[in-house]
């Protein structure tokens, strides 16, 4: 990334299977690389990589939609209360 | 830099994608969180350009460019990257050269001139310093 200079990354689960260290690793360059003529979609499971890539929206993704957006503090609500109650609130739709 | 409208995309007649719409401007970090088959992979695979999903609705524009008509390889010479989840290795390619070959064609499609390897190693270590 820091090679190509890419003007949209968009990093696929890259927390998936990263010990501690090497999460935060990734995410040192990742923030590194941040200009402000370039943008980053994360895509992540977890809030852990959050923590160390601050993020300015927050999007969950439910049933091919996204049914909310927040800033940061949403990732920590997930975090702390899973999914399911997203899961309830948009079940029908 | 990226606008997605409506977007509705399709694997074997099933809908994954039921209408996304997301705006990304310059110097932002967006995060997309959801539970296992929200369609979060499928997302990035269609701005990629994965011809294994159908879109069958909406557009996703780049930098003002409608990218859905567009091939893998020119979205990502316009400035487009996906980092995969489990990354594959072809055998005989090395990191170094597969990058420099990646950098060689974003060079050649903005007019420049293609990077020596001794040139491209030189970068490649002050980069790492900066990092």
């Amino acid at each position: 990334m820091a090679m190509l200079e890419p003007k949209l990354a968009i990093l696929d689960e890259t927390d998936s299977g990263l010990d501690i260290d090497a999460l935060r690793t990734v995410a040192y360059g990742v923030n590194k690389l941040k200009r402000p003529d370039n943008a980053t979609i994360l895509i992540t499971h977890y809030q852990r990589l959050l923590e160390y890539i601050i993020p300015d929206y927050v999007h969950v993704l439910y049933h091919g939609r996204i049914v909310k957006t927040g800033g940061k503090e949403l990732a920590h609500e997930l975090e702390a209360k899973g999914y399911d109650w997203i899961k309830k609130e948009f079940e029908d739709r | 830099m990226l606008s997605i409208k409506n977007l509705h995309v399709k694997i074997d007649d099933k809908e994954i994608l039921r209408g996304i719409d997301l705006k990304v401007k310059p110097g932002e970090v967006h995060a997309i969180m959801g539970p296992n088959g929200s369609g979060k992979s499928t997302l990035a695979s269609v701005l990629a350009g994965n011809e294994m999903f159908e879109v069958s609705e909406g557009e996703v524009l780049f930098n003002g460019h409608d990218i859905l008509d567009m091939a893998p390889e020119d979205r990502a010479r316009e400035g487009l990257f996906l980092s995969f989840q489990y990354p594959v290795e072809i055998p005989g390619v090395s990191m170094v050269n597969f990058l420099r070959t990646s950098l060689n064609e974003i060079r050649k499609y903005r007019g420049q001139d293609p990077i020596s390897a001794s040139d491209f190693l030189k970068l490649m270590r002050e980069k790492k310093k900066a990092g």
